[in-house]
């Protein structure tokens, strides 16, 4: 049974970020720039939606990772009794960006570090549509960003498992038309390509996969949160922020 | 793995739709599998009882539905799952037998009956499945289903006693 306290242990980002914070036992900047790698798209949406072209938003996407994220190191104050990465994530960035529009003219960079470029490709990725305000771009590539990585955690899960048929069952009924807006193959082709019974049961290896997808996507979320508890709040202001409007 | 789709649609709602999906588990992972199940079968649903209970419900949907949970309470992980597949296998045919006037199951009467009143027994099924059942079991019975489409008990006449008047409504 999937339930909140599935979500698992949320030691995993937070002791990431405790550890790049302290700079012990993982070196800082390895820590920090996996923390980068990951959420830098939702910082990028921000930025875009905020009214910066693409250009100024890799600029100052990158100018926040290295200012903020490592040389002025916002996790000292990631404190596991506020609960939640990513609204701290969010709140640093309104401000940093706030900061910048006060103080372009005198503000100083902190060079670019190696550990961290954009490339353009990584740009174009990150142009994704949706959202009418800054709060909602970064909401939406946050999403794309935490079910992207479930998904393909998923993926590797099934293969690992011997669900290879599970998984591409899955796949054209659920991922196809989520990522490429494919139409949805049909059951009858399913069972013909992958030598199944019948229709009932490559609905229900959909439904096997789907249930591994929602626990690991739990898990995913409980990851960002101090308490287990929070997972199901979490994510219910994740769906309010999706699906706001401005 | 490719980027989300992002032409004039928005990938919003098929985010939405994992964020619910995970919502949905965490309260009641046997329901939720069987909601994915129907709204597989007809995405303009997001849950079983919507999609058997709807007046609307086509047979080809019936048939569908009940090969998909005829499947789930024999697979089903967890022994909620099949007995919530169980439910819904009896929900589907319950649809086809109240909408279409249609027996898509090979089961016997008495087992038709088992599983109508156990659906109709449990408390907890959502409400519009529990009334379809006590419709296919008014069916089944050869008792008329009311005009609203909820069952109705057959009223019974009035037993007569030797010397007893009769009260007539």
């Amino acid at each position: 049974m999937v339930s909140s306290a599935d979500a698992g242990s949320s030691h995993t980002n937070w002791s990431l970020i405790f550890d790049a914070a302290r700079g012990e036992a993982i070196p800082a900047s390895s820590a920090l720039e996996k923390l980068a790698r990951r959420y830098w798209p939702a910082i990028y949406a921000f930025i875009r939606k905020s009214g910066r072209d693409v250009h100024e938003a890799a600029d100052l996407t990158q100018g926040f990772v290295c200012d903020v994220m490592i040389t002025r190191n916002i996790f000292t104050h990631a404190d596991p009794a506020r609960g939640r990465f990513r609204s701290l994530l969010l709140s640093s960035l309104q401000n940093y960006l706030k900061e910048r529009h006060r103080h372009a003219a005198r503000q100083k960079r902190a060079p670019v570090t190696r550990s961290f470029r954009l490339e353009d490709s990584d740009i174009a990725a990150a142009e994704i549509a949706g959202g009418d305000t800054p709060e909602q771009a970064f909401a939406t590539q946050w999403n794309a960003t935490l079910i992207r990585a479930v998904l393909q955690k998923v993926q590797s899960d099934c293969r690992g498992a011997g669900l290879e048929a599970h998984w591409a069952v899955f796949e054209a009924r659920v991922v196809g038309p989520m990522l490429t807006g494919e139409p949805r193959v049909s059951y009858a082709k399913l069972v013909e390509r992958l030598e199944l019974d019948d229709a009932g049961q490559a609905a229900n290896m959909m439904v096997t996969v789907k249930r591994r997808f929602v626990h690991a996507l739990v898990q995913e979320v409980g990851r960002t949160v101090d308490d287990p508890l929070q997972v199901e709040e979490e994510i219910r202001e994740m769906l309010r922020d999706l699906e706001q409007r401005a | 793995m490719s980027t989300f789709h992002h032409s004039e649609s928005s990938p919003q709602p098929m985010m939405a739709d994992a964020l619910r999906a995970a919502l949905d588990s965490l309260q009641d992972p046997a329901m939720a599998s069987a909601d994915w199940l129907a709204h597989d079968i007809d995405p303009g649903y997001s849950t079983a009882a919507d999609l058997l209970s709807n007046p609307a419900i086509t047979l080809e949907q019936v048939r569908q539905a009940k090969t998909v949970f005829k499947t789930m309470r024999i697979v089903g992980e967890k022994s909620a799952d099949r007995r919530v597949g169980g439910r819904m296998y009896a929900a589907a045919i319950a649809a086809g037998m109240v909408r279409h006037e249609e027996r898509v199951s090979k089961q016997s009467n008495a087992a038709l009956r088992r599983g109508f009143q156990a659906l109709l027994d449990d408390r907890k099924m959502p409400q519009s499945l529990r009334d379809l059942a006590g419709m296919a079991l008014c069916k089944l019975n050869g008792q008329p289903v009311g005009r609203n489409g909820a069952s109705r008990p057959q009223p019974q006449a009035p037993r007569l006693e030797p010397g007893v008047p009769v009260e007539l409504e």
